[in-house]
């Protein structure tokens, strides 16, 4: 039952969601939903029939249970800073905004947690844990913007997965709202869990077995030393044999990460990073612990790299050079606005020893599509994150920089690899589940969805292909990127 | 025949008896027998808990069918290189642990059997456990060892699985690779399933660098709020610890790793913060016996029972208070994030006392896994997001052919 049209039934529905909600929560006109018509992937667009925005968890149920009587698709939303076009609004959907619900419930230092709600921006929680000399780990290079909520929903990774893990590796437990209205907890605030893994099972569902309102997430100790390095290289190959060599040393870096000529190009011209001069790829290594292996490790980290033949090598050598290497590499993606009118962000992950390889086909592809490709990535799990660049004004140029993109995730998919490591399916990449997992168990996988949500009404069109999920298309940089707010990855 | 070819017909042949199975077949999966507690089909009702405490088990009038996993064994690929490891379900955890030791490599989330810090085991009924555990059962049972605290637990490290479901069809969940975000996350769901999902018939596991070396320190305690300050202390402090466990007696082990050059200077800087409390360094020898005596204690006795409960620092006063009523031992692992409670008597009483600890814990709304002790009595206590592992249930095995919880 389409309830874009003014039916009746659209209008009864409409009339009963402001049952639930005060008129300024229930937003209808047109200029108040054009900022929730496309997220971090801006070449999907879709306006959504209203958007609600819950002040807590039993509002959300009865918006879900009302959602579900009427048979509306109801899209979760954070910050909307999705690189794969998960939080994309359906046409005859509602978007829950939760934007409100953003409040540090607890920071608690003795079990080392801290309870939030979905609304609450990722950075925020290191913030408010500093006192206590703890942080939040997963640290997706739009923290100071993207919420926990969003997080959970697509397992968002960052620098310093090889070490630390993704957002699953630190949700213990979570208070959820399932597609039918029903609130329950999953977890708890223990590192230890029995019986099946349920939260586990629950992060990175991308919002189809519904929404988490209140998020038990552990804290770290804020490690007592770094010592960060960038090293210049001549070539791709050379950064990535610098990589295999500390990997193969039984060093265990916080974070390994590599970028191109073309992205170190707009870093520098974002933010001013200066790079060695004439390096055709730039590594970035951090070490991170306790003062007493970090010394013993940088001894050990700065003969790896003499040998693997830099062309120079700066080390951090304090807080504000190692912030400004880090602010560099996580304004890369956006950065790269500056020299290319759009841009294709892909984030697939191979095996780690494939990485020379696969680079140097996508160099090929590249070459062979006419379309430039830059290169940043977490070399240490070999999460790719190629940035394929074109301009929309001409015709057909985003068709062919989606044909490359293509390429590009099927090449990795040969290789062993994954269609995404910390980005999720979405709508972006749903048609190249069959590809990695096989038709019999992306089938089953959707059975798994029904089984909790019968009408898949809870973020449809994400994550399964072939569904339906109306959007039209445009380019062009978010607008929260154009503002310089927020950048990608 | 080669051995993989061999896993690989057995496999088939399962999923082919799976397939042809009428719905009420019920099947019984085996490992290597070291946590038959958590089996879903045996004489429980005869003994007459189950009524009590999770319901009715589902009626079975054909007689069981019997999966032994064991039959399964091989390393199926091993890339030092990427940090993974894949092996069949029924490979002994000693084998893995073994290969990956030739590479300097370890699982961090350590074998609950295995002592890191040296390879004897002087406890016969352990050395028996050791011996005998799976890759796969450790998977289903959700076990790991204390090394938990530091990097993270069995679920944050497995990547990838394969398994057969309750209708006889061989499916995959995950991917090789040490970073994946694509699909749901099956893997973790079958993190602690014990069974009830599927016949899982190869795992791949994420691998670290084995650390160099290891010193342990051993602080004194007597008082449980003076050993809660203790590992607050430690916990909110960046010393990165690889484990914290609270012995029956109230003595604290906690355990360092990294170069031996660092070590001592790391030790006595947390010795010196937490001076009000006497403690010493255990290192080479002294040090494996300690961690030996600790994992004896758990897991060297055949004729026990033994609860695991997720805890937290803020609630281990209250459980303290519980068990120490009903007379039962404690141990604090993972820096007071889970409780063991261990007690040894014939099976009557065994039951009974399962019987008052599921009503107090269902009353402080906890949940423990009985590990060791009566068979079909996979938890007890009160269990939160049952309907939505049911409803997932429906779909992985809709006839219930692997048993319920």
């Amino acid at each position: 039952m389409p309830l874009n049209s003014p039916t009746i039934a659209g209008a009864e529905f409409l009339a009963k969601l402001s049952e639930i909600y005060s008129p300024e929560r229930v937003l209808t006109k047109r200029g108040q939903l054009a900022a929730y018509e496309s997220d971090g992937l801006t070449v999907f667009q879709s306006r959504p029939l209203a958007v609600v925005v819950p002040n807590d968890a039993e509002e959300i149920s009865a918006t879900l249970k009302l959602c579900q009587s009427y048979g509306v698709p109801y899209v979760p939303r954070g910050s909307g800073t999705s690189l794969s076009g998960g939080c994309v609004p359906h046409a005859q959907g509602i978007v829950i905004a939760l934007n409100r619900m953003n409040r540090i419930l607890q920071v608690d230092p003795l079990q080392c947690t801290a309870v939030v709600e979905p609304g609450a921006i990722n950075l925020e929680i290191s913030k408010a844990a500093a006192h206590y000399g703890l942080y939040y780990a997963p640290d997706p290079s739009s923290q100071q913007i993207c919420t926990i909520g969003g997080n959970l929903a697509f397992n968002a990774g960052g620098a310093h997965c090889l070490k630390y893990g993704m957002t699953s590796n630190h949700v213990l437990g979570a208070k959820v709202v399932l597609p039918d209205g029903e609130i329950m907890m999953l977890g708890g605030s223990s590192l230890e869990h029995v019986g099946p893994d349920l939260i586990g099972m629950f992060v990175g569902s991308e919002g189809l077995f519904g929404i988490a309102v209140e998020i038990t997430v552990r804290l770290l100790p804020k490690p007592a030393a770094f010592h960060t390095v960038m090293a210049g290289y001549r070539s791709m190959k050379e950064a990535g044999d610098a990589v295999a060599q500390i990997v193969a040393s039984g060093l265990l870096p916080g974070a390994l990460e590599i970028m191109d000529a073309l992205s170190m190009e707009a870093a520098t011209r974002a933010v001013g990073v200066e790079y060695p001069a004439d390096a055709k790829a730039v590594l970035i290594v951090e070490l991170d612990g306790t003062t007493e292996s970090v010394e013993i490790e940088k001894v050990q980290l700065q003969q790896l790299l003499d040998a693997s033949g830099p062309m120079a090598i700066l080390v951090a050598a304090n807080p504000e050079q190692r912030a400004k290497i880090w602010k560099g590499r996580k304004s890369a993606f956006s950065a790269v606005g500056l020299i290319s009118p759009d841009f294709l962000v892909q984030d697939c992950v191979v095996p780690r020893t494939k990485l020379g390889q696969v680079l140097e086909e996508i160099e090929q592809l590249s070459a062979t599509s006419g379309l430039r490709v830059a290169n940043v990535f977490h070399a240490g799990d070999g999460n790719l994150h190629p940035l394929i660049l074109f301009d929309g004004r001409h015709e057909g140029a985003l068709e062919r920089a989606e044909a490359l993109s293509a390429k590009i995730i099927r090449l990795c998919i040969e290789h062993g690899g994954s269609i995404t490591g910390e980005h999720g399916v979405g709508m972006e990449k749903r048609e190249f589940m069959p590809d990695l997992f096989g038709r019999s168990d992306v089938e089953f996988m959707q059975q798994l969805r029904r089984a909790l949500d019968p009408q898949e009404i809870s973020n449809r069109g994400k994550m399964f292909p072939d569904m339906e999920a109306p959007a039209l298309r445009l380019v062009g940089l978010h607008p929260l990127e154009s503002q310089g707010i927020a950048s990608r990855m | 025949m080669s051995a993989a070819t061999a896993c690989e017909t057995q496999i088939e042949d399962w999923a082919e008896q799976l397939q042809r199975a009428p719905a009420e077949q019920g099947f019984l999966i085996l490992g290597g027998g070291t946590k038959a507690a958590m089996l879903p089909w045996s004489a429980a009702n005869e003994a007459g808990i189950t009524d009590d405490t999770h319901g009715p088990v589902k009626a079975t009038t054909l007689p069981l069918q019997r999966i032994q996993t064991t039959n399964l064994r091989g390393i199926i690929e091993y890339r030092p290189a990427e940090f993974t490891i894949t092996a069949y379900a029924g490979t002994p955890v000693s084998e893995v642990l073994a290969v990956l030791g030739e590479h300097g490599q370890y699982l961090p989330f350590e074998s609950p059997y295995h002592v890191p810090t040296g390879t004897t085991i002087d406890s016969a009924h352990r050395a028996d456990l050791a011996s005998r555990s799976t890759i796969g059962g450790l998977v289903a049972s959700g076990i790991h060892g204390p090394g938990r605290l530091r990097h993270g637990g069995l679920r944050d490290f497995i990547l990838e699985v394969r398994y057969i479901d309750g209708m006889g069809v061989v499916r995959r969940g995950g991917r090789r690779v040490v970073k994946n975000a694509a699909g749901f996350d099956i893997p973790k769901l079958m993190v602690g399933s014990c069974g009830r999902l599927g016949v899982m018939v190869d795992v791949t596991f994420k691998v670290f660098p084995r650390p160099r070396d290891y010193l342990t320190l051993h602080f004194m305690s007597e008082q449980l709020e003076a050993t809660v300050e203790i590992i607050s202390t430690l916990l909110t402090h960046p010393w990165d610890l690889d484990a914290i466990e609270v012995q029956p007696e109230g003595s604290v082990l906690v355990r360092l790793s990294g170069h031996t050059d660092a070590l001592v200077k790391h030790g006595q800087r947390i010795q010196s913060r937490l001076s009000k409390f006497y403690s010493s360094f255990l290192t080479g020898l002294q040090q494996h016996q300690a961690w030996s005596a600790y994992a004896d204690g758990l897991w060297g006795q055949d004729d026990q029972c033994l609860v695991k409960v997720p805890l937290s620092l803020r609630r281990i006063f209250e459980l303290d208070e519980v068990v120490e009523e009903l007379e039962i031992q404690r141990a604090y692992g993972s820096g007071g994030n889970v409780a063991w409670l261990q007690w040894s008597k014939a099976l009557e009483s065994q039951i009974a006392r399962l019987k008052r600890l599921h009503k107090a814990m269902s009353e402080l709304q906890m949940l423990g896994q009985v590990v060791q002790g009566p068979s079909h009595h996979a938890f007890c206590g009160a269990a939160p997001g049952r309907l939505f592992f049911e409803r997932l249930k429906t779909v992985f095995d809709p006839h219930g052919r692997l048993g319920m919880f």
